[in-house]
Formats: structure tokens, sequence, C-alpha cells
């Protein structure tokens, strides 16, 4: 493994459960809010739900814009 | 439990349920869309008249109906309002009870009462994807494995975020490693996007779940309120001669002013009772529309009997179907839906790729030139860890 791809993906400490979890857990709380918001309303309630959705998706496009090449 | 344990419940509830699982995400792509689908493919649209021309009466329409196709029996009639505003979809079969499936269908123009189009309702690829999505052509039991198959993926998923962590303990998040072997790349993905769908495949499964147990439900329902609500018929001969249907909707209508009707059930189908007319009506918010409340009013005299809210199990499954589906938040929802379907599908194959290229033990790796990939001394430390006291 070169040096690059260890700044890059690797931590330099072992994580703990909070660490690991943390954005997973706004992701899903970001989609949670968006499955419920176009239920609530239409409108404003719709556009919120888009954004909510779009994070988990826009998490996987940021990734692989800094993957390891 | 130890990470091996819950490397055995990922491994085996996965490879139970990722064929069908794989089944289902294919056919949900198109079914995400089936209105745009249809829209393209052309369903019959009502003709263009004076806005305000006033309805026929309910009673014509049935009566156009029943003479397109005589000796069939009409068992359901219902609108799209908000699609289709001057349309009245007709829903026929040879006796009211044939199979459920039968649905020989009759548009009618609600304004004319002239029949717009006879749609076949059981062919074309549509069809064919919304059967295999729902019960693989064989029916209840079909239905019903294939929620079956909805929990196995749900515990899939549990298993599968309690292993994320001992893979990321050394990762940042999003770690996608190009450079290295063909399996470590396929677990990053499958890391990567399994963690990110967790929730929405976790409501969509547990609601495709739900949606299985749609006739189950639809039975409590019938032994429960419906029993009570006509708990005075039991027993009184069948309906011989109908009331008008135009005076029972007035009556369903004027039971629940504010909100309107989306479908009759006809006296003896699965949403009614042999005595009623069940009128299901429905409000104007998300939510309210998809909570349909029923009106059952009398088929001999067109006269309210009662009118309740639904029970909660029934509410719970009304609910299902739009967190299912994704039809509750226009095209960009139903887009968003259909990307993460994708992603879905994704971790499902790779899952099955990693399973396939399974890493040999710590002696075997000769025939793997890059020796071990990474999670294998990742879990060896997590196991380590536990047996510490």
């Amino acid at each position: 493994m070169n040096r690059y791809e260890s700044r890059l993906v690797r931590t330099d400490h072992l994580q703990s459960p909070g660490e690991v979890f943390r954005i997973p857990i706004w992701l899903g709380a970001a989609s949670a809010i968006g499955l419920v918001s176009a239920l609530l309303g239409d409108d404003i309630w719709d556009v919120l739900s888009w954004l909510a959705i779009l994070a988990p998706v826009a998490a996987v496009i940021l990734a692989w814009r800094k993957r390891a090449k | 439990m130890s990470t091996r344990t819950w490397s055995w419940i990922h491994k085996w509830s996965s490879l139970v349920c990722t064929v069908f699982m794989l089944l289902l995400c294919l056919t949900g792509l198109p079914l995400i869309f089936h209105e745009e689908i249809e829209h393209l493919t052309g369903v019959v649209e009502a003709p263009p008249m004076p806005a305000g021309t006033p309805n026929a009466s309910l009673d014509r329409i049935a009566q156009t109906a029943l003479e397109r196709r005589p000796g069939e029996v009409i068992r359901y009639m219902f609108w799209e309002q908000d699609e289709h505003p001057d349309i009245t979809y007709v829903s026929m079969a040879r006796s009211v009870d044939a199979p459920p499936e039968e649905n020989n269908a009759v548009i009618v123009d609600s304004r004319s009462a002239q029949v717009l189009d006879e749609p076949k309702t059981n062919e074309g690829f549509m069809y064919v994807m919304l059967k295999l999505h729902t019960d693989m052509f064989a029916g209840l039991p079909g239905m019903l494995f294939l929620g079956l198959m909805g929990l196995l993926m749900v515990v899939a998923i549990v298993s599968g975020v309690v292993l994320y962590y001992p893979f990321m303990r050394r990762l940042k998040f999003g770690a996608l490693r190009a450079q290295r072997s063909t399996r470590v790349k396929w677990l990053d993905w499958h890391n990567l996007l399994g963690i990110v769908t967790v929730v929405w495949l976790t409501v969509v499964g547990l609601t495709g779940t739900i949606n299985t147990l749609n006739r189950v439900i639809l039975g409590l329902w019938q032994m429960d309120q419906m029993a009570e609500m006509t708990a005075p018929y039991k027993g009184l001969p069948p309906v011989t001669q109908p009331a008008h249907l135009e005076d029972s909707i007035r009556a369903a209508r004027a039971a629940v002013p504010d909100m309107t009707v989306s479908l009759v059930a006809f006296p003896g189908t699965m949403f009614s009772s042999p005595h009623h007319y069940t009128f299901f009506l429905k409000g104007s918010t998300p939510v309210t529309a998809r909570l349909l409340k029923p009106a059952l009013v009398d088929a001999t005299t067109g006269k309210l009997t009662d009118s309740r809210d639904m029970p909660w199990y029934v509410k719970t499954l009304f609910l299902s179907q739009p967190l299912h589906f994704g039809d509750y938040g226009g095209l960009p929802l139903k887009l968003l839906w259909a990307v993460l379907d994708l992603f879905a599908i994704v971790v499902l194959g790779s899952g099955v790729y990693l399973w396939l290229r399974k890493p040999k033990s710590a002696t075997a790796s000769k025939a793997h030139p890059e020796g071990l990939p990474e999670p294998a001394p990742a879990l060896r430390r997590t196991n380590a860890n536990e047996a510490a006291p």
C-alpha cells in the first residue's frame, strides 16, 4: 500500500463506534426526514424530501470523486 | 455476539434472499415510473368538453358497463381525481366471487357515460413486471414468500451494519481503494453503498413485506371492524333489488363531507359486505389521501349504515404503500428512488461477488498473491478484543 492511499483513506488510530458511525447516522437521519416529509405535505415538504434524500446519493458521489486512484 | 456470529448471520440471510431481492430491485425499477410509462404508451384520455359539464349519474355509468360486458358483474368502480378527473374506471368479473386477480376493465367517461376503452389488464411488459414483483406468478404463497424474503433482507441489513464497524475501524467514511485488488475495490463499494442505503432499504423492505400481507390484513378487517358494523345484517338474504348507486354515493358523501370518494366496492366483494356498497373516501393531503375511510351504505335502501376510521393495522398497510412505491413526492422523488434502487442492486451484486471470491484461510493464501484482503485482519483484531475481559 502506498503512502498516498494511506493518507486518503486510512485513519491514524482505531476509531470508536461513534467515529465510524457518525456520518452514516447523519445520512440515515436525512433519509428518514426525506421519507417522512413528502408524506406530510406538498410543495415545500416535497422539496425538503428531495434535498434530504439527496444526501446519501451526494455522499456516494463525493466518495467516488475522492477515490484513491 | 461475536463478529464471527454476525458474519455467519449476514452471509446466510443474504445468500437466501439475494436472488429474490435482485429480482425485486430489477422489476421494481420500471414500476417506480409506471405512471410516466403508461402516459407515454398512451392511456386513454377523456375528450375535451366545456368546463363544468355535469357528470352522468353513477347508475347510468354502471348500466353502460353492464351492457358492454353482458353476463358479468361490477365489482369495483374507482376514480383518479388528480390524474383523470373525468373518467370512471369500472372493474368487472364473471361473478362477484371470481378470483381477485380477475379484472375486466371498462373505462367510462363520467360525463357522457360513453365507454372510452376496454384495456387488457393482464398482458404487456408492465403487467409482467408487476406480477414478478408482487408474487412471481405464484399467487398468495408467492406473495407471502417474497414478504419473508423482505424480512430476511432486513436481517441482512442489521447484521451488515454491525459488521460495518470492524471493517471500517481503520478507514475513513467513503474510502474507495481503487489501487488494490478487485475484491478490495468491491468490498469498499459494498460497504459504502450498503451503509448509505440502510434507512431507505429498510423502510422499502419492511413496507414491502407489509404490502405482501394485504389480503391477510383485509381479512382481519373483515372479521373485526366490518363484522361489527354489519352485525345487524348477519344472516339476511342477499340483496335482490339494489338501491340507486347515485343515492348511495350521495349518502356516503354526506357522511364524510370533507373527503372525496375514490372507490366503491360492490356487495359481496373483498372490500365490502354482502349487503353494502362500501365507499372509500380520501382526503386531500399526501397522508389523508392514503388513509382511506370506508362509508357503508345499505345496498337495499341506499341509506348510510356506518362510517368509521380504519383500525391501526389497515392504516399501517395504507401508509406502507407510498413508502414502498415512492410515488408521493413527484418525479424528483421517483428519480431518487431509482438511484437508491440501483445502489441496492450494486450492494447485492457485490455481496455475491465477495462471497464467491471469499479469501481462503490464512494458510491457504498462496493462491491469492495479494495475501489477505483488508477485512480479515480487522476481523481478527476485533475477535481478539472481544476475547479480552
